[in-house]
């Protein structure tokens, strides 16, 4: 096995974060001063606990509110190993024995407490983990005034609200910094690895994602414990710095500030985690001494409080307001040099084919019975439909029709009302659409939907490495395989630019890449040539003949385009109002009556119904 | 290279900027007080801290401690959370202070204070009341403000007196002053025959008494007095749902309610009596000082707690004269030997042989029309109160 | 008995204070998708007008109507000031931004009102007791409760007989639709700000009555508490809200009243457990709907 080349890049990119941090400790050491050196080593506890929050939000793309309760968790556990016991039988009476005598090191108990933090999170995570978006963020911030309300309640164990004092105070400026380091490494290896990689393509765009094979629950849960574990070990040094511990220590107030920190130097690179808890360091640090009150030198100072609550607000605001991605936008700073450098990437000089297909073996695609109602309204009425290994089967049907419901049907993006689906006689009904992509089948979507703000290359990598999950590096061992799709869909010159930048038709050849790269038995693709030119059309249609001679894929086209379906497809299969109307060879059914009157005929009106083309859009875009 | 001594170069400007530089005047006596000027404490914390500032310009005016030692007062902001005390104590600890003042509630200066104790530095908590402080946090800690159970006793002698024989006691288990102070009550009430019918409890972050109202108004037979140490904002939250339901049974509160908005409230805090360090009777030195602050600050505020912080400033004053020497050590062992010193708020005030707990009188005053009236300053009989 | 009816009005008076802010907040959350963490800074502003109009001797009902007023503006200006920058953004944005909001805004009154309590007396008339039957029942709260419910009715008939309630719960629904239908956004938002300030101005009122005075800080729980309840009430259903907020008001209420002593310290614990219980039997919330989504 060779030496692992992504990991190596990224294990550079940490080290490259690290200097700054190095340089911050040393400059605070030499300085000698000591108010400098706890507002640096506060600076890198505060790092450690921003990096955590980076794995799972940066990633996921789900904000948390609640990783400021894994801190307190952490703190209090570490406490309950490290207090002198004879405190421990003063303030916390209901201690199990077992804790009340032990007396260990900070640097031995760190260990267990953040165990322990991290199993408190996979039971939290199995449910916060289940949720994007909105709710996930909302649930998140249940899981803060939860663990809030508990830390207090549980008077015995944790002293209530009063505070927990006497920790020893064992944490110093380079204890900090070893341990911000480790995070950091942490994190950026995560971001880099092929379980971030997915991770971050859940976020740009989930039913891709599932589309392609990732099961992004489970991704979720992974970066949920990691980053859980940062913040808990960012709370036990927290602890252990200051000596004293209280539930309001680890509420709203830290919670903001983190935040403000990781979305003002910008979520979703470890980069501008760095970035933002140095900047908002700076600024808290600045504005506090314009706080102090008093004479200096003098000059008797306008009393201002809560300057810093105002700096952080304003930063936030500003960020919100003109700089969504923050400070460092969506790249680590080691990509952006890569970038620089490499502007045009080297093409691989013999495109190999891409992916001796998964083979022609196997029953195909069987949909019998299936029903799909929104409410009241049925978009695929009992429709029952074949896709043979190595066919090409198009699928045609005026707007409203229920084709890309179907689709969704088949590729468990939605779950049917009735009916069954098989793939290759494995039953796949109700299956969601990870694991049906998994047993070979790839889809593309109506409306593009790439991960935009990965590279092209990352587009294709995040598909290909399905098939190299046994690999110590997938993304590694996937290489060779994305250099060929890459070069074969005309895509290698953009491979470094990120998906949402290129223009319209190299976007469809990315998604079919894309799909093709999950060296998949079936493709479903859902009108690949629209918006295309007829040159455009003509290329696409030699692709996929090409594709699937060498592969001996079964495509399903979905399309508009009659002059595209009529010269690829052996068989059409047509809809109307959630029916199959007609079936046969392109021939067959272009003079089949009942095609004429529903298809044509309608078209040849011109106006196509409001009501169908809404419930269209609705169902293809759930 | 040149970045890092740029960086380090940047960091000692910075610093400097902020009044913490390291190389102060060597007959400085730099008095640290980590203060919670914003948050729930910011009312205490900053009369306290104005009150302390009236006592260092009055020194410095005279040249300075034994003229010869001007006190450089260094305030930083703790925002009334313990965490961050822990963070300015650290700050001032290392800004080489030679004393320091802690917040106003027990646990940001058992924060603040383990820090200055470990550099044996000498600390005074103003308010902070809680007689097992300085036990908890050391031999440097000194408490200033009248201990929790001498109050308690004072307020159960006076309940007594008035032929309270059965009570009804509130407490919060969130902060030692509201958990320690009514449980003093009920020992020292019950030790001398009376009966606590029952033990209510709230939460920090309850605002809703309706519960605990509906309690009382249903207790048979009902209380003879309600007892408790809330302040803001709970007690006024407490007492106007308390009368607001009816219910007409004399309250006994404690210094904490020592405080405007305990007079602004109107009727429903009638009637009330608290106990509080000093009175400020007409012609006596505590209402010339609240003169003095009006003057300065521009509030007339007749609230202990400014004269705590001058208090602090002038015994750690007191201390170092006596000491003559700026070592912790020296300093902490004459603030320990320090009798009958004349606080301003009209008590002798002791530390020795009392564990650093002062000992002084508890002045006892009620609310009548939205003022304070006088009741007694007394101290309290030994034999009655209880242990820490 | 008494006991019981007596905790019964406490839990409706507290929840229907809950409900207020929890429909003020769910109004602005279904029509922007904004969950106003600074709508708690919203009823402080009323309750420090309330405070100031008193002590410049305005006469009581008009410091009453200048603090709805109070709230109202602040609530129009924050909606044109601080969110429509952020108006098309994802949900975190807005609740971070609102976060910002609220942060500043306490800061605010710190530096320029006062960073302590400031007690509000409530007039002589409004204090005391009303006896009915054997029950004694405190004047503001017989007055929180009739005014809630009238409240509450008068939002009934807008939402249904009125142009401007219809439009405002058809956004509601969907947004985009009635958009669509040529109803002005702004418009649209102007006016579910001004409710929800409106709203917030009413329960700071009781609140305040309640509490007997004013401080920066004061908003922050009553508000966290109606975020709870919109969640439990479903997000985004305006009747969820409502119900949500009694709901939890008679939690807290029968907690307090029922737990032993040495259980009241889990009282906040227990009563968020309660409703994660609530959540785990419907997800969507009360009132909410399921909706299907991706897997």
């Amino acid at each position: 096995m060779p030496f692992a080349p992504t990991f190596a890049r990224d294990l550079f990119g940490a080290g490259v974060l690290l200097v700054p941090l190095a340089l911050v400790a040393l400059a605070a050491q030499v300085s000698s001063d000591g108010a400098l050196v706890s507002a640096a080593t506060l600076m890198l506890i505060s790092l450690i606990a921003v990096a955590g929050v980076q794995v799972y939000s940066g990633n996921s793309g789900v904000i948390s509110f609640g990783h400021v309760a894994f801190m307190g968790l952490g703190a209090y556990f570490a406490a309950w190993l490290t207090l002198p016991s004879s405190m421990k039988a003063r303030m916390l009476p209901d201690l199990p024995a077992l804790l009340s005598g032990a007396e260990l090191d900070m640097l031995v108990a760190v260990f267990p407490a953040v165990a322990a933090v991290a199993c408190a999170a996979l039971a939290v995570g199995l449910t916060i983990a289940r949720l994007d978006g909105a709710a996930g963020a909302i649930a998140t911030l249940g899981l803060l005034v939860i663990v809030y309300s508990l830390l207090i309640g549980a008077q015995g164990l944790t002293r209530g609200s009063q505070a927990l004092f006497g920790l020893p105070l064992s944490v110093d400026l380079w204890t900090a910094f070893v341990c911000a380091a480790v995070a950091v490494v942490l994190a950026r290896l995560y971001r880099g690895s092929n379980a971030g990689l997915q991770l971050r393509a859940s976020r740009e765009d989930e039913p891709a994602a599932l589309a392609c094979g990732i099961d992004v629950v489970r991704r979720r849960l992974g970066a949920w414990v990691l980053s859980a574990a940062l913040a808990g070990l960012a709370g036990v040094l927290y602890g252990h710095y200051l000596g004293v511990l209280t539930p309001r220590a680890f509420y709203f107030n830290m919670t903001f500030s983190l935040l403000a920190m990781l979305i003002v130097g910008g979520m979703t690179t470890v980069t501008g985690a760095v970035a933002g808890t140095f900047v908002v360091s700076l600024i808290v640090e600045g504005l506090r001494r314009f706080e102090q009150v008093g004479t200096i030198g003098g000059v008797t100072m306008p009393e201002l409080h809560g300057l810093t609550t105002i700096g952080l607000s304003v930063a936030i605001l500003a960020v919100m307001y003109k700089l969504r991605s923050g400070l460092t936008g969506y790249l680590e700073i080691d990509e952006r040099w890569r970038r620089a450098r490499a502007g045009r990437a080297t093409v691989g000089a013999a495109a190999p084919t891409p992916a001796d297909s998964a083979g022609t073996s196997g029953t195909g695609i069987a949909c019998r019975g299936l029903v799909k109602r929104f409410g009241g309204v049925t978009a695929v009425a009992d429709v029952s439909l074949d896709l043979r290994p190595g066919e090409i089967l198009g699928l045609i049907g005026p707007n409203g029709a229920g084709k890309s419901t179907l689709l969704a049907l088949v590729s468990g993006t939605l779950t049917p009302s009735g009916g069954k689906v098989a793939i290759d006689e494995t039953d796949v009904t109700g299956w969601p659409s990870y694991r049906i992509a998994r047993c070979g089948l790839a889809r593309t979507f109506q409306n593009i939907r790439l991960f935009q703000h990965l590279s092209v290359r990352e587009n294709v990598e995040v598909a290909a490495t399905l098939n190299a999950a046994g690999a110590i590096d997938p993304r590694a061992e996937a290489a060779p395989a994305v250099d060929a799709l890459l070069a074969r869909f005309d895509l290698a010159e953009l491979a470094g630019r990120p998906a949402g930048t290129l223009a319209y038709g190299p976007q469809r050849r990315l998604e079919i890449a894309r799909a093709a790269a999950m060296r998949p038995r079936y493709l479903l693709l859902d009108e690949p040539a629209a918006g295309m030119n007829q040159t455009e059309s003509d290329a696409l249609l030699r692709m996929l003949q090409a594709l699937r001679a060498e592969t001996g894929i079964g495509l399903l086209v979905v399309d508009h385009d009659l002059r595209l379906i009529m010269r690829l497809c052996e068989r059409v299969v047509v809809m109307n109002k959630g029916r199959v109307i007609a079936e046969g060879p392109p021939e067959t059914v272009q003079t089949d009556p009942n095609v004429v009157e529903a298809y044509l005929g309608r078209r040849a009106r011109g106006g196509a119904s409001a009501a169908e083309d809404r419930a269209e859009t609705a169902s293809s875009q759930e | 290279m040149s970045l890092k001594n740029a960086l380090a170069a940047a960091a000692v400007a910075a610093t400097a900027v902020g009044g913490a530089g390291a190389a102060g005047a060597q007959e400085q006596v730099r008095i640290g007080f980590a203060a919670g000027l914003t948050g729930y404490l910011a009312f205490f914390d900053g009369m306290v801290r104005n009150g302390a500032q009236m006592a260092v310009d009055e020194i410095n005016a005279q040249g300075g401690i034994a003229g010869q030692w001007p006190i450089e007062f260094i305030v930083r902001d703790m925002r009334s959370d313990a965490a961050a005390a822990a963070v300015v104590a650290r700050e001032l600890v290392a800004a080489d202070i030679h004393a320091m003042i802690t917040p106003c509630d027990v646990d940001p200066a058992i924060a603040a204070g383990q820090l200055a104790q470990a550099a044996e530095i000498p600390m005074m908590s103003p308010c902070a009341s809680t007689p097992t402080l300085p036990g908890q946090v050391g031999p440097y800690m000194f408490n200033l403000k009248t201990a929790d159970n001498l109050q308690a006793t004072v307020l159960s002698e006076f309940a007594h007196e008035q032929g309270y024989e059965t009570a009804y006691v509130l407490l919060s288990p969130d902060t030692p002053y509201t958990d320690l102070l009514p449980r003093y009550f009920i020992q020292a009430f019950e030790a001398s025959g009376g009966e606590v019918l029952e033990v209510g409890t709230y939460g920090w972050d309850q605002q809703d008494f309706s519960a605990e109202v509906t309690a009382i108004a249903n207790m048979e037979p009902q209380p003879d007095v309600i007892m408790t140490s809330a302040y803001e904002p709970h007690f006024p939250a407490f007492i106007t749902q308390l009368r607001n339901a009816g219910v007409e049974i004399p309250v006994l509160g404690s210094d904490g309610i020592d405080s405007p908005t305990t007079l602004g409230l109107g009727e429903v805090a009638e009637g009330v009596v608290f106990s509080m360090a000093g009175y400020p009777a007409e012609g006596s030195e505590l209402e010339a000082f609240y003169r003095d602050y009006e003057e300065r600050f521009g509030e007339y505020l007749p609230f202990a707690f400014s004269a705590s912080g001058y208090e602090a400033i002038m015994l750690f004053a007191e201390a170092i004269e006596q000491a003559g020497s700026l070592e912790g050590p020296a300093i902490r062992d004459a603030l320990d030997r320090i009798a009958d010193f004349p606080g301003v708020t009209g008590t002798e005030i002791t530390y020795e042989g009392q564990n650093r707990v002062a000992l002084r009188d508890v002045t006892l005053v009620r609310v009548e029309g939205g003022q304070q009236v006088f009741l007694r300053q007394v101290a309290p009989d030994p034999a009655e109160v209880p242990e820490p | 008995m008494d006991i019981l009816i007596q905790n019964l009005i406490n839990a409706l008076a507290l929840g229907g204070t809950y409900a207020l802010l929890a429909l003020g907040l769910a109004l602005v959350f279904s029509i922007m998708g904004l969950i106003n963490l600074a709508h708690g800074e919203l009823m402080t502003i009323g309750a420090y007008a309330l405070y100031f109009m008193i002590l410049w001797a305005f006469p009581f009902w008009l410091a009453l109507v200048g603090a709805l007023l109070c709230a109202v503006v602040a609530a129009v200006l924050m909606e044109r000031v601080a969110f429509r920058p952020v108006r098309d953004a994802s949900m975190a944005t807005m609740l971070l931004t609102s976060f910002a909001v609220s942060a500043i805004l306490q800061v605010a009154y710190q530096n320029l009102i006062s960073p302590r309590p400031l007690p509000v007396a409530m007039p002589s008339f409004l204090g005391g007791a009303v006896e009915i039957g054997s029950l004694q029942v405190g004047m503001i709260q017989l007055l929180a409760l009739g005014c809630t419910a009238a409240l509450l009715l008068l939002l009934v008939w807008v939402f249904r007989y009125t142009a401007f309630g219809v439009a405002m719960r058809a956004a509601a629904e969907d947004f985009d639709t009635t958009r669509l239908m040529g109803i002005r956004a702004n418009a649209l938002f102007a006016g579910a700000f001004a409710l929800s300030g409106l709203l917030a101005g009413v329960a700071a009122l009781f609140w305040v009555a309640q509490r007997g005075s004013v401080d920066p800080l004061m908003g922050f729980l009553p508000v966290l508490k109606a975020f709870i309840a919109v969640i439990v009430g479903g997000l985004g259903s305006l009747v969820g809200a409502v119900a949500g907020g009694f709901l939890l008001g008679a939690i807290e209420i029968a907690l307090r009243a029922l737990l032993p002593s040495d259980l009241l310290p889990y009282r906040d614990a227990l009563s968020l457990l309660l409703i994660i219980l609530v959540l785990l039997v419907r997800p969507q919330g009360l009132m909410g709907r399921r909706r299907e989504g991706v897997r």
